[in-house]
Parts: C-alpha cells; structure tokens; sequence
C-alpha cells in the first residue's frame, strides 16, 4: 500500500470511530453539541491564500453570497475514574480535503480536587493554552467572527498532538485573591508548524485547520494543498505556560513552545520539511463587572527549515480587543498587527517580508438559546513582497463584511 | 397572610419576647450594601440556636442557584441538577469536605453540613461554577436586601454578636463583627462599614464560556 492510501484508512478509521463514538454517547451518557454557522459575505479580498493567492481573507472577491461558516458536532462523555472522553468534527467547506474532519480529540484526566491543588492530564490532539479570545465551546471566537493574526495562526498551524499536565493553584476558593496553574507539554505531529508563517505570512479568519486536513497555500508552481499536523523528525516538541488570575476578572498567561523541529529532515510524502519553530506568547485579559472585556496578546518566534542559511524567517504580532456587552448585544473592536522577516539571503533588497495591520469591528447578538447572531467588519493593509511574483502589488487593502446566523443545539 | 399571623403572634406572646429587629448595613460612602449574610447570635451560651433544616442548592443553565446558600449548622442540603449536562459538585474547605458523584438527573443523598463557617462550592467538570454555602450557629440569619436593610419581626431581647459578611469581599471572615443589645421595644440599627469593602465585579459573561 501506498501511503497515500494508508492515509486514506487512517482517516476513514478515526473519523468512522469518532461518528461511532458520537452516536454511542448520543445513546449513553454523553453530552452532545451541534452548531451551524452560515454566513453572507461580501468581499473584495485579493486571491485567498486558500486558492493559492497571497489574499489574507477567507473569503476572497469571487467568494461573495451565502457560505458555509462551520457546520460542527462535539460529544464528551465519562468513561470511568475520573476520566472523560472529547471530540470536535467540523465541516468548514464542501471543498476540503475531507468534509468532515476532527479539530481536537482528547482523553482527559480530571479528578476531583480535595485541596486547593487541582491537576488535569490530557492525552490526544488539542490546542495549546494561548488564545484569551477563544472562550466558546468548539475553540470559538465569541467577539469577532475572525479571530486575531495571532489567534488564526494558533488555529491553522498548532496543535497539541501529545500529552499535557496542568497543576493549578485555586486560591480564590479559599477565600485568597489568586489563581495560577502552570502546565507542560510533550507533543509529535507538528514539524511543519511555521511554513505557513514562512511562505504566506499571516492571515485572520476563522478556519482552523483540521488534524487530516490541508491548508492551501502558495507555493512556486501553484497552489499547495499542506499537511500541518505531520510527524517528520521523529522528535517530539514541547511547551510549558503558565497563567495567573487575580478576583477572578484579570488574567495573565504565558507560554514558550519549540517544536524541536530538525530542520533537515524532510518527508517525500508530504513534501515538506521538519521546520524548526520557536516562540514566546503572553497575553493579558480583564472583565470588568460592567460587561467589558480587554484583551491583549503579543507573540514574537522564529522558523527555519532545510539546511539552507537563507531559509529562517522571524515573525511577530500583538493585538488589542476591546468589547463592551449590552444585555443581549456585544460590541468588538481590535487592532492588530503583524511581521515576518527573512533573515539571511544573497541579495538583502529581495529578502522576503511582510508587514501589516487590521481592523475588526464586531457585533453579535444572542437572539435565543439556541440562536446567534453575528456581523463583522474587517480591514487588513498588508504589504507582502512575495506578491510581486503573481505579478500583482505588493502592498493591498482587503474588506470584508460578514454576516453569521449561527443555530445551535 | 403574613402580617396577619404575626400579629396573631404578638396578641398571644409577651410583648417583651417579640421584639422587632430593623437593621441597615451601609458601606463609608453611607449606601446601603445589597446581598450581605447577617447572623445574630446572643452571647447567653445557654440560648438554642435556630434547629437544623433541609435545603436545596440547585444548578441551572452551568450556575450553582442560589449564589449563596444561609443554613443552620447541621442542615442537610440536596444538590439537584437542572442541567442537561453533568456536573460533580465538591468542596475543599475545612469546614465541609465532600464530593459528589458526575450526575445528571436524580441527586445523591442530601449532603450533612456539620461544621461552622464558611463551605466553598465548586463542580469539578465547570471550573468557572462558584457558591458559597454559610454554615451558621445563630439565633437569626438572612441576607440583606437591595437596600442593604434586612429585619427580623421578632428576636428575643437580649444581647447579641452581629457578623456581617459578604461573598464577593475577597476574605472568608466577616467584613464586620460587632456586640448589640436589643431591648424589648425592639431596635433600628444602621451598621457602618469600617472601611470601604472593595468587592470583586461578578462576572457578566455566558456560563458556557471559559472552556479553554
């Protein structure tokens, strides 16, 4: 068999498991979420990176009219001493590699704390601790519909892939004014984590990438369909955070993650190297009592592949997001900012590089339980010198005005 | 029906056994200070304390309900689940370690509240669920009301240690003790934080968030 094939049963069996899985908790004990996100877009986005373009947006200007947001359906049951069972499948497009994939699925440990320490272990696939926007079930955005540069990168290049221990600190509960939980990590299956960074740059959307799902992306030649979540090195990366909460409103976290990546080894069957990826991330959250919330994060890293000196880049980016609720109404608005930097090259005028800022305004109202709505406008001035190639500017200004009817269970 | 019955009651016990209590508790700034747990307790050791009860602390839409829970030492309370999903519900603090089962529907047994002070409830499947149950030994207990007021019709003169705490006041101690005598014509008291209590804002946001 070849592995494309090997590939093909792999994602049959989970994803065949994972429906199993969910239709046997749809009958036992298991707590079932199912979400449709549908969305009215209008945009005059150049070529989306999706189609191979150097577009920052999901949806580009041959994109307008009705789209699928996310289609999504989730189960967690208890599977006995103290363990429980997730997973998350979304459908983000009937174009994708596989309409229907998983985002996360994870076996965790959780027993009840007896003193103020509390310990969590979690074995499987699932985010790290990094996004403070990310606060709804289903890793989802509740302010914005596209999440920050920072936060759409965590979504389309990492994933947890391994095992991760959390001790936490419950102060509050004793009558203190503090929390703090610190966790580390051990993960494989997320060597090409920073090509994206790399050859595109950043982007703000909502699409995560699903674990055998692609990522299209441009490459010399045309579009490139990537695999993200891949073990290549036989390495295995880590990270290890660390968070402080005061009263219960601000929050404080930090994280360091190194895939660990040899950036020599390279795997034919995906077409890509073990990229070797570095980055500190912290941010800072605060709820006011007045249904305000300020957040901030800021994410500074480096990536580099094959043995080639001239292929290392450098990448940053910070946000602000400012959101005011009104009884059922919520107002957003964030300012981003992003850059990669090609470090080393023969010709310093031509290294590659990208520069750019946005906008995001937000609203959403909780019509009903089991309805929401939500409308986003979006602008992102970017100037990406890799543009000049297709034969178009380097610099663009990108809209979007989405509008999102999202039906839940 | 309830003025009525307490002047039934006042026609049939001596006056001096039934005298009414008003009291305010109002911060620095002189504004009354909503949501407060009060305890009266005489400081005459060989009066009985309010007996034992039966209570409810249920879970609604991923919230403890009440917030705040005021019971006799010695009540048994049932934690119901109107949830459709499952919760465990747990405590660590001193005065009443538990922990239930992960359950939905049908509750387990009433849970003995057989200590003093101050029970921090959490549910271990939710970690942003937060309640207080307030385990009190005291002749008279409430909470007050958006005023800051709270008054009891009939409390037996007497002398009495007042303890005022509050749930959002970042310490499990009482914000203010204090040492009253009631007469028996009965008393309105205004009692004045000593300093200002800094309460922590609640938060404002959907009980389903916070999952990552």
């Amino acid at each position: 068999m070849n592995n494309r094939t090997v590939r093909t049963i792999e994602q049959a069996i989970v994803i065949a498991g994972a429906i199993a899985g969910l239709l046997f908790g749809a009958t036992a004990h298991a707590e079932i979420e199912a979400s449709l996100d549908l969305r009215l877009v209008s945009s005059d986005g150049r070529n989306s990176f999706l189609d191979g373009g150097f577009g920052k947006l999901r949806y580009d200007n041959d994109d307008d009219g009705l789209q699928l947001g996310r289609a999504r359906l989730a189960g967690r049951w208890a599977i006995g001493g103290d363990w429980h069972a997730n997973i998350d499948l979304s459908a983000w497009s009937l174009h994708d590699h596989n309409a229907i994939d998983v985002t996360e699925g994870w076996l965790e440990w959780r027993p009840v704390p007896t003193s103020a320490w509390k310990s969590n272990l979690k074995i499987g696939a699932f985010y790290p601790p990094i996004s403070l926007e990310h606060r709804a079930p289903g890793w989802t955005n509740p302010y914005t519909i596209s999440s920050s540069a920072l936060n759409t990168w965590v979504g389309e290049e990492l994933r947890t892939i391994g095992i991760a221990y959390e001790l936490e600190h419950l102060g509050t509960a004793e009558g203190g004014r503090l929390d703090y939980g610190v966790e580390a990590a051990v993960f494989g299956w997320n060597d090409p984590a920073g090509v994206e960074m790399a050859l595109r740059g950043w982007s703000l959307n909502d699409r995560q990438t699903p674990l055998f799902g692609r990522i299209g992306t441009y490459a010399y030649g045309g579009r490139q369909q990537r695999v993200i979540f891949s073990e290549i090195d036989h390495r295995p990366g880590y990270h290890v955070s660390g968070y402080a909460r005061w009263d219960g409103n601000l929050e404080l976290r930090a994280l360091h993650y190194d895939n660990r990546g040899d950036p020599e080894v390279y795997k034919e069957s995906i077409e890509d190297y073990a990229w070797d990826t570095h980055f500190n991330s912290a941010g800072l959250r605060y709820d006011g009592g007045r249904g305000t919330t300020v957040i901030a994060q800021w994410l500074d890293g480096d990536t580099a592949a094959d043995d080639d000196p001239t292929m290392r880049w450098t990448f940053n980016t910070k946000f602000v997001l400012l959101a005011q609720g009104f009884g059922r109404h919520r107002l957003s608005a964030r300012y981003d900012e992003f850059r990669v930097r090609q470090t080393v090259g023969s010709n310093p005028a031509r290294l590659s590089r990208e520069n750019g800022n946005a906008w995001t305004l937000g609203w959403s109202w909780a019509v009903h339980e089991h309805v929401d709505v939500m409308t986003e406008w979006l602008r992102i001035d970017s100037l990406h010198s890799a543009r000049a190639a297709l034969g178009e500017a380097p610099k663009a200004i990108e809209h979007s005005l989405q509008l999102s009817l999202r039906l839940s269970l | 029906m309830r003025p009525v019955f307490h002047t039934f009651l006042a026609l049939l016990a001596p006056a001096a056994l039934a005298a009414p209590l008003q009291l305010q508790f109002v911060g620095v700034d002189g504004k009354g200070i909503a949501a407060t747990v009060v305890t009266l307790r005489s400081t005459d050791a060989a009066r009985p304390v309010a007996k034992p009860t039966a209570a409810v602390m249920d879970q609604v839409d991923r919230q403890f309900v009440p917030h705040v829970l005021v019971i006799p030492l010695g009540s048994q309370v049932v934690f119901p689940n109107s949830d459709s999903v499952a919760h465990q519900v747990y405590s660590f603090s001193p005065a009443n370690k538990f922990q239930l089962p992960l359950y939905r529907g049908k509750p387990p047994p009433p849970v003995l509240f057989g200590r003093e002070g101050l029970v921090t409830l959490g549910c271990n499947i939710h970690d942003q669920m937060r309640a207080y149950v307030y385990v009190v030994q005291a002749q008279y207990f409430g909470r007050t009301d958006a005023e800051g007021s709270w008054s009891v019709a009939d409390v037996e003169p007497g002398e009495y240690k007042i303890e005022i705490w509050h749930p959002l006041s970042r310490t499990v101690r009482p914000v203010l003790e204090q040492t009253v005598k009631i007469p028996a014509n009965g008393a309105r008291l205004t009692l004045r934080a000593a300093a200002p209590l800094r309460l922590r804002s609640e938060s404002q946001l959907p009980s389903n968030w916070d999952v990552y």
